[in-house]
């Protein structure tokens, strides 16, 4: 008969036993440490010397401190970076920064208001990354658009629409969330 | 074991609000393009392009304000020493998922992460550590829309607490007091009376029965033709005892813990021996006949008269596994007042001078005390050398006055001994004591 006289040897290890039966679960710090490497695998594609270095860091803060939202300067060191990388046209190196950068930015999200001792259900990935897959898809196919089809002295012109666009684009989604905090 | 199903819910119209990520994507997004536009860069334009498209496409898809429900239910029957819980969330099909801030047995919180369609029925299993109240599941929650773009307001905190019956133990020798003032019962007492064993040979005198004449004796010694000779037998009586439970404090194994009291670090606690010892002494004497009653040390309106019967047994458990520890230390003028010739058995650690003062009290007005000691052998491990130094101490002071305790007249009974025998044989030896000088 077991009593309560009878103390178990389990008992030091409550906290293990009596987890919710949710399958295997993933360790928010995985998801850090991805995050952590997958900020230095982009950073490398382009970033030398010092802004490397500098990558490294927001990586590794990154990684320790989601708050200090270093991933999104990192993404944002990245996508300077594209000005002075010397990449021209749509290569392989171009192709990564633009999947990795976004992959960075859902990550990061996601993790954001996640403490390091949290466990992730695996599923709640998958919705993101699906979004991730699609957006990126035609991001792919948008850039071998602009990069290999439009001729090289029409490119200005190209990204002079481009970026007119995305500047409208982020001012409408801007001026609601500033008014907002307003 | 048993305990108490219980179980709590919330309903609450969470507040959305856009994560930190979105303006800091939007920034990134305008200074990509702002810069690609300056230089004549497309793939920079490009780069930033996918972080606008993510924000716009949260924008369109933000989550409509819709109510959550939280429910999270423990049920009441332990299967292998473990209590199942539930947990519910209803939430609006927007809602991608919810982060679960999770404490169970009232362990550190942690945060789960889990979909919409997982959190409408979680299961799990707890560890019954300790009997008597508790706090089993504390739960709250905040929803997730749009990857992380849309946090949902956290939820109110919703906690289930229950109440762990403690296990019956068999008592097979029960110690009496030195006075049988029952008038029916099981047990035998010393007055003339029916239904117990054989006592004398005795003079026939008024009031006796006829049936009870013994003619063999009379026979052989009736002296005169008027002599006649009765065979005498004990009557029965029943027994009142008092179960006073010392719920001051409560400390268990892991001395290093004594400070924190967490219900996972402490290990057996003394109020789980105090429970265990009064439930399984309080149903052992109602089965035998006797009347039982309840006091807790720690609060003077708990208190149940000595009773007998099913019903009264129930009651004196249900007070028992309820009875925790209050914080309350009130000096005591004078002992509870109990009954004349009453069985008094205390329920203590004897860490303070308090309790002792009340059996060594109840002692000298007559009634015979018993001190179940629920201390629980300690755990020094993890202690620091300090800590040792004031467990030896405090041990000290406590043998001190167990010692004077002892000189009062008190019986000791150490309940926590695992092996059952040592504890049968202690019973055993308390129930014969009875014995010398009952009356």
């Amino acid at each position: 008969m077991t009593t309560l006289n009878a103390p178990r040897p389990a008992e030091n290890r409550v906290e293990l036993s009596m987890a919710p039966r949710l399958g295997p679960l993933l360790p928010a710090l995985v998801v850090r440490l991805a995050i952590a490497a997958l900020s230095l695998a982009v950073a490398a594609l382009e970033l030398r010397d010092f802004w490397l270095i500098l990558a490294a860091v927001f990586a590794l803060a990154a990684a320790v401190r989601p708050r200090v939202m270093a991933s999104w300067l990192l993404i944002g060191l990245v996508t300077l970076g594209t000005l002075w990388s010397g990449i021209v046209g749509y290569t392989l190196e171009f192709a990564l920064v633009l999947a990795g950068t976004h992959l960075l930015h859902v990550l990061a999200t996601l993790t954001l208001d996640m403490s390091a001792s949290a466990r992730v259900q695996p599923a709640v990935l998958v919705r993101p990354l699906l979004r991730f897959a699609g957006l990126q898809a035609a991001a792919q196919v948008l850039a071998i658009v602009v990069l290999l089809l439009v001729p090289a002295a029409r490119l200005p012109y190209a990204s002079v629409i481009a970026g007119v666009a995305l500047l409208a684009l982020a001012a409408v989604l801007a001026v609601p969330f500033l008014r907002r905090q307003g | 074991m048993t305990a108490t199903a219980a179980s709590a819910e919330a309903r609450h119209w969470p507040l959305w609000a856009v994560s930190a990520a979105v303006p800091a994507a939007v920034i990134v997004a305008v200074l990509g393009a702002a810069a690609g536009l300056l230089w004549g860069s497309p793939q920079t334009v490009l780069v930033a392009l996918p972080l606008a498209a993510s924000v716009a496409l949260t924008r369109l898809r933000r989550p409509a304000p819709g109510p959550i429900t939280l429910h999270a239910d423990v049920g009441g029957r332990a299967e292998d020493s473990r209590l199942e819980y539930g947990i519910e969330i209803a939430a609006a099909p927007d809602v991608e998922a919810m982060q679960l801030r999770l404490s169970l047995l009232a362990t550190a919180p942690s945060d789960v992460i889990v979909t919409r369609a997982a959190a409408r029925r979680i299961t799990g299993s707890l560890p019954v550590l300790h009997s008597g109240p508790q706090e089993m599941v504390r739960l709250a929650s905040r929803a997730i829309g749009a990857g992380g773009q849309a946090l949902g307001e956290p939820s109110p905190e919703i906690v289930v607490r229950g109440s762990v019956a403690p296990k019956l133990l068999p008592i097979g020798s029960l110690p009496l007091p030195r006075r049988l003032t029952g008038l029916t019962g099981t047990h035998d007492s010393s007055r003339p009376g029916d239904g117990g064993e054989f006592r004398d040979i005795h003079l026939f005198a008024p009031g006796d029965r006829l049936r009870r004449i013994d003619w063999k004796t009379t026979a052989r010694r009736g002296s005169s033709p008027g002599d006649l000779y009765v065979r005498r037998s004990n009557a029965t009586a029943d027994v009142t005892l008092m179960l006073v439970v010392d719920s001051r404090d409560d400390v268990g194994e892991n001395v290093a813990d004594w400070s924190r009291g967490t219900a996972h670090g402490k290990g057996l606690g003394s109020m789980d021996i105090a429970r265990t010892a009064a439930s399984s002494i309080a149903a052992a004497y109602v089965q035998a006949g006797d009347r039982v009653g309840f006091q807790d040390l720690a609060s003077p309106s708990r208190v149940i008269a000595p009773g007998g019967g099913n019903r009264h047994l129930q009651r004196v458990l249900r007070a028992v596994e309820l009875t925790q520890p209050s914080g309350a230390s009130p000096y005591r003028l004078r002992a509870p007042l109990i009954p004349p010739g009453t069985l008094v058995w205390v329920f203590s650690t004897f860490l303070d001078d308090e309790t002792a003062r009340m059996a060594a009290l109840w002692r000298a007005a007559g009634h015979r005390v018993l001190a179940v000691d629920t201390l629980p052998r300690p755990n020094l491990s993890r202690l620091s050398r300090q800590g040792a130094l004031a467990h030896r101490v405090v041990m000290m002071e406590r043998d001190d006055r167990m010692r004077d305790l002892a000189a009062t007249g008190v019986e000791r009974l150490e309940w926590q001994d695992s092996a059952s025998s040592s504890r049968a044989a202690a019973l055993r030896s308390l129930a014969r004591l009875r014995g010398r000088g009952a009356r």
